[in-house]
């Protein structure tokens, strides 16, 4: 008796404290919705859930969490040069946006590694860059090591509380050590589980975009394809944007789905689905950045008039502000009518976009793996088709196509006109695996 | 003369620097030798340090792992949790003691890594099912770890114990990926195993060895390769661009026993180089210096030969240009002693010792030319009809007077009348420098004989006196230029003291040769010349 | 007979002119090389001295430009240096003999007499060789010998032309001025000390008295006479 009124006590006295915190302080905001809250009865039907995570505003600079990264740099013989040139000025500009509390080192390598500058306070710039500036060109590229040298010196300072990043440049493609889009992939993803996230910075038109995104996106990390060297000071002055104003971080997602639901997949990013449940780890969520997991699921047909739990979200992370770990809550169901107007009138204009975005992405990245087996005229197809099927089932939907939706529509009809084009091939294809990149992980820049 | 004197100063260069040369070379070998060795050893100890801290990577997980999973609960969704927040481990293997699979979940569904790492897997699994989970049998490699269960061979050898003591390493290979399981037995007698991610592995191995010029990078000018077991580099660090082969290998300890470690470097050959240098440059100093030394002494030699041929062409020289003088004496000396008729005998007298001393004159500066012309090898011999008891006349003729004023009886035995072939000029000397010999110092016997004979193609002429004599110390002496008899009786002579040696050289020249005999009193002097027959 | 003499040295000139004059010579000097080639075409001498080392044209040089006139004239080398002999032999300059230096009048008397009789013996014209009997002495003018009981006696060419004069006119006297003007020449200016040193030296040769001639006697104030017994 005593004990339990004890906990109760206890109990209340966390809620309050809870409540006093959260009314301080601003936390992310969980949207959990259904494209089609309302679905027609007597019908087994597909429809999207969308969990959107989206970062409290950083107000003031002094605000945010310390970083810690690693700058990894390709000086093999390609990067000669004016690329090399404009990549130490670039590093040198982004490393000029750090405080002293923020820690940094810079990796070079080429067929070796060498540490430029090993993880440490940023408290003597002017010693950074002197080290930076001696960076030359070298020989073949060793980029598996590179990031895995890169990692370790993050590894020394690794701190959750902190925005723990990987960025590498590189314009060339990697031949010593592990070297396929797989192999780098996992290492991306190994090293999201620890916290951190890889940013890969593709220059020129030598580099594998497959590897780079690949290690960009199983660590949560950022994709950019820079054509132009003069354009990378601007990338990275986004890049470490992103990473000074991340407000949280190591969200853990869990989607439970009631019975009767079948989770079928998760668009764009990585998922486990044990059973009713999906997992999704997510790594960073910048100010004001929204972040979403698409989970698309088979609904058994309900009755009208029907209300049916559908599934319910839980998200942890760590509010890198309060430097405690957060979790959020919410519950998603659906309702059931006869009444196609109802049905129509409910869609959620906003996830059907991002569904549309994520189904659009879906056929891109089918699209170029086919080109790559040499099949055009059937990526063309496909990408057609499956634009067409999209447009009917919004139709279906009772949508009328949305302006979100044109706009992919263009891009869709963009990417067929160009996927004939076999000299710009190389770099359409660049920019479509970062554009696919960036829908699967709603990439600010 | 002068090549022999340069191949003697080419070998007093050359022998001491082939000397030396050869013993640096003895000592750099053996110091390269050690150096080597010492290299070697370096080398290997830093191979060896390079593996410790690979397989201190994998104590720790050792360590690690089982401490990490003590308190989690077996259920699948505290297992998947767990797997979601490590990056090195791909996934876990649970069996319970009755070998029945705990995880990954045989009864509820699986992701899709789950069912990747059974396929993966399969072998290894189907033993653990069995319940024989024996390496030797099914053919995968079973690692011992490194801990203190390192003679264990496989658990149910010992299924008595309990617990944590039981643990080893499963390496086996899929497609071309190498897997490492870490398995171990806890207390509650389950098997436990931990699928390392192969990739990661690489990444942590790779962020555990030095970087290339970081601080614990101590390699100088080498390189070091981690290389997997297909031969392909994992890793490489160190300043050293390879051109050949290692220099060294060492393979990793267990669980990583196919991979290998290579060293590359010119670290054999750094030290020695500046050694070789060295040794090069004191053979050029010393070789320089004998060189010097040698063209020193060369210069002296040949300015001291030029310096005596000089004074031998500048005498060569005076005596001809004596000739004329003396031609001029000689000749007008006799033209008046033709006319004596009427002059007294004190004039004849005077005429007579003018031309005496002339020919004697004459027989110095054909010495001393002869001379000059003997130490240049450049006698010659003009061989003509003629009878050697003439010649032997007219030298006793020419010697007569003076001996005669001495009181020396002079018998001649004349034995070669027969026209032979002979050098006149050459047998003059000959006897003109016995005869001078004699006058100067084998008068005060009072008497000398002369005896020739002809034997076949040789002819023999004899001279003794009945002076003091040569003693046998100086016998072989007396034939050598300047050199005289330091006895009393030949102080205060004078004589340029090559006569006898310029006759033995001529007698020698003419086939022949000249000797003293032995004898009780006197010198006697005994000439053997060759003298081909002429018959008239 | 005339002999050449070319040679530099003044003394020695003069000297081997006196000593072949009074072997009854007649003698033409050169000083140098170049004028004894002159000297040798004007005169025609019968036999030449040389001497090698000269002003000018060197005796190997003045031998060969003689003996390329297709001359036969016996040519005898002076030399102080036997290395020049050598060559003289060497070159094959057709030397007959050679002298060295330093030498004395017999030397340079013995070697004169040997090319002169070889001279006298291939003298075209001269026919059988004439043999002149004085007492017991042959002699043999073109040998330059006399001999007398198998030993030979070396005579000069004035002492064979002195017999010879005596021998033609045998019985008669031959006063001085003859004598002179057949053995001596004109040329050469009267001197009767020479000529009674030469008669003296002859007959120390020739006579088995000196002090009592048999073969040369004196006529006193007018001359010498022979008197076959």
């Amino acid at each position: 008796m005593i004990q339990s009124k004890f906990k109760s006590i206890l109990l209340l006295v966390m809620v309050s404290v809870f409540l006093s915190a959260s009314a301080s302080a601003r936390t992310i905001d969980l949207q959990v919705n259904l494209g089609t809250p309302v679905m027609e009865a007597g019908k087994n039907q597909k429809t999207f859930l969308k969990v959107g995570l989206r970062g409290f505003e950083q107000l003031e600079e002094s605000d945010r969490a310390p970083v810690n990264l690693a700058i990894v740099l390709d000086r093999s013989g390609s990067m000669a040069g004016e690329k090399l040139a404009r990549a130490r000025e670039a590093a040198i500009m982004a490393i000029g946006l750090l405080r002293s509390d923020d820690i940094v080192s810079v990796v070079t390598y080429d067929n070796i590694v060498n540490v430029v500058v090993p993880a440490t306070r940023v408290s003597d710039k002017q010693f950074i860059y002197r080290a930076i500036r001696r960076i030359t060109d070298g020989g073949r590229t060793a980029l598996f090591a590179g990031v895995s040298k890169g990692a370790s010196e993050v590894r020394k300072f690794l701190d959750k509380t902190r925005v723990n990043r990987v960025i590498l440049l590189s314009d060339g493609l990697a031949n010593i050590g592990p070297s396929t889009p797989s192999e780098l992939g996992r290492l991306g993803a190994s090293l999201g589980k620890e916290g951190i996230s890889v940013t890969t910075i593709g220059l020129g038109l030598g580099y594998n975009e497959d590897l780079m995104t690949q290690l960009a996106g199983m660590s949560d990390g950022h994709h950019a394809f820079v054509q132009n060297s003069a354009d990378l000071s601007r990338i990275f002055a986004s890049e470490f944007n992103t990473a000074l104003t991340v407000v949280a971080n190591q969200f853990n997602i869990i989607i439970r789905c009631a019975d009767s639901i079948r989770p079928i997949r998760v668009l764009g990013r990585q998922a486990q689905i044990i059973g009713q449940e999906v997992h999704i780890n997510l790594n960073q969520l910048s100010s004001n950045q929204e972040k979403y997991v698409m989970l698309e699921v088979e609904v058994p047909p309900g009755v009208a008039g029907e209300t049916r739990d559908l599934a319910s979200v839980d998200v942890s992370y760590l509010d890198l502000k309060t430097r405690k770990r957060d979790s959020l809550q919410q519950s998603v169901s659906v309702n059931f009518s006869k009444q196609r107007e109802e049905v129509k009138k409910s869609v959620n204009q906003p996830v059907m976009d991002s569904a549309a975005e994520q189904v659009v992405n879906q056929l891109s990245k089918e699209a170029v793996e086919l080109r790559d087996q040499g099949k055009t005229e059937a990526a063309k197809d496909s990408l057609k088709s499956g634009m067409d099927s999209l447009r009917e089932s919004m139709i279906d939907f009772g949508m009328s196509a949305s302006p979100r939706v044109q706009e992919l529509e263009q891009e869709v009809q963009e990417d067929v006109d160009e996927l004939d084009d076999n000299r710009n091939w190389n770099k359409k294809r660049k920019s479509m695996r970062q554009r696919q990149f960036k829908y699967d992980n709603q990439q600010k820049y | 003369m002068k090549t022999k004197a340069l191949t003697v100063l080419l070998l007093i260069v050359l022998i001491p620097l082939v000397l030396l040369a050869w013993m640096g070379i003895r000592i750099l070998q053996d110091d390269q030798r050690l150096h080597d060795h010492q290299i070697q050893t370096l080398i290997t100890s830093q191979l060896q340090a390079v593996d410790q801290s690979i397989s201190q990577y994998f104590k720790m997980l050792e360590i690690e792992l089982p401490k990490e999973t003590a308190s989690l609960s077996k259920t699948p969704t505290a297992i998947r949790t767990f797997l979601r927040g490590k990056p090195d481990v791909r996934q876990m293997l649970i069996f319970d003691s009755r070998y029945q699979r705990v995880f990954p979940p045989g009864n509820s569904p699986l992701t899709q890594m789950e069912r990747g790492f059974l396929e993966r897997a399969g072998a290894v699994l189907s033993r653990l099912e069995s319940g024989s989970f024996d390496a030797q049998e099914s053919g995968v490699t079973l690692v011992p770890g490194s801990g203190p269960a390192k003679s264990q061979k496989a658990p149910e050898a010992q299924p008595g114990d309990g617990g944590k003591d039981l643990q080893g390493w499963h390496v086996w290979y899929s497609g071309a990926e190498m897997n490492h399981l870490f398995w171990w037995r806890d207390q509650s007698r389950h098997w436990i195993g931990f699928e390392l991610d192969p990739i990661r592995l690489q990444a942590n191995i790779i962020g555990l060895l030095p970087a290339t010029g970081g601080p614990e990078d101590r390699l100088g000018d080498a390189r070091i390769r981690l290389v997997d077991a297909a031969g392909t580099v994992v890793y490489q660090w160190g300043r050293f661009e390879p051109v050949d082969g290692p220099v060294h290998q060492l393979p990793l300890s267990p669980p990583l026993g196919s991979w290998k470690l290579e060293y590359f470097g010119s670290g054999l050959g750094t030290g020695a180089e500046l050694k070789w240098f060295n040794v090069a440059g004191a053979l050029t100093v010393v070789g320089a210096a004998l060189f010097g030394l040698a063209f020193y002494l060369y210069r002296e030699h040949t300015r001291e030969t030029k310096l005596a041929e000089q004074q031998v062409n500048f005498v060569n020289q005076v005596s001809h240009e004596l000739k004329t003088p003396l031609t001029n004496i000689r000749l007008y000396a006799e033209l008046l002693g033709e006319n004596d008729s009427q002059e007294t005998g004190q004039f004849k007298r005077y005429l007579d010792v003018i031309t005496s001393e002339s020919h004697r004159l004459s027989r110095l500066i054909s010495n001393v030319l002869n001379f000059a012309r003997s130490e240049k090898n450049r006698m010659i011999l003009r061989p003509e009809p003629g009878r050697v008891d003439e010649i032997i006349r007219t030298a006793l003729n020419m010697f007569a007077p003076s001996l005669k004023a001495k009181g020396v009886r002079i018998r001649f035995q004349p034995g070669a009348g027969d026209r032979v072939e002979f050098d006149p000029d050459a047998l003059e000397q000959i006897l003109n420098n016995i005869f001078s010999n004699t006058e100067k110092y084998g008068t005060s016997g009072e008497r000398l004989d002369i005896q020739s004979s002809r034997k076949d193609d040789r002819t023999f002429i004899f001279v003794r006196d009945y002076g003091p004599g040569i003693s046998k110390r100086d016998t072989d002496r007396i034939f050598q230029p300047f050199y005289r008899t330091h006895s009393r009786i030949t102080d205060g002579v004078t004589g340029t003291g090559i006569g006898l040696s310029i006759a033995r050289d001529l007698a020698r020249l003419h086939g022949g040769d000249l000797t003293l005999m032995p004898t009780d009193q006197g010198a006697c002097f005994k000439i053997e010349l060759h003298t081909p027959g002429r018959p008239e | 007979m005339k002999i050449l003499i070319a040679e530099d040295d003044q003394y020695i000139r003069e000297g081997l002119r006196d000593l072949l004059e009074a072997e009854g010579y007649q003698t033409i000097l050169a000083v140098d090389g170049t004028e004894a080639v002159t000297k040798y075409q004007k005169e025609s001498p019968h036999l030449v001295l040389l001497d090698i080392m000269m002003p000018g044209k060197d005796g190997y040089t003045v031998c060969r430009e003689i003996r390329g006139q297709s001359s036969q004239v016996p040519v005898i080398f002076l030399s102080a240096k036997s290395e020049e002999i050598d060559r003289v032999i060497g070159l094959e300059l057709g030397a007959d003999d050679y002298i060295m230096k330093p030498f004395g009048t017999r030397e340079v008397v013995a070697r004169i007499r040997a090319v002169t009789r070889r001279y006298l013996a291939t003298e075209p014209g001269k026919g059988k060789e004439r043999i002149l009997k004085l007492g017991d002495l042959e002699v043999y003018p073109e040998e330059l010998r006399a001999i007398r009981d198998d030993n030979r006696i070396d005579l000069s060419l004035r002492d064979v032309s002195i017999l010879e004069l005596l021998h033609d006119n045998q019985g008669k006297v031959v006063d001085r001025n003859t004598l002179f003007d057949r053995c001596w020449g004109q040329s050469y200016l009267p001197n009767s000390r020479t000529l009674d040193q030469h008669i003296s030296k002859l007959r120390k040769l020739i006579e088995k008295d000196p002090q009592n001639p048999e073969i040369i006697r004196t006529v006193h104030g007018v001359g010498y006479r022979y008197d076959s017994c």
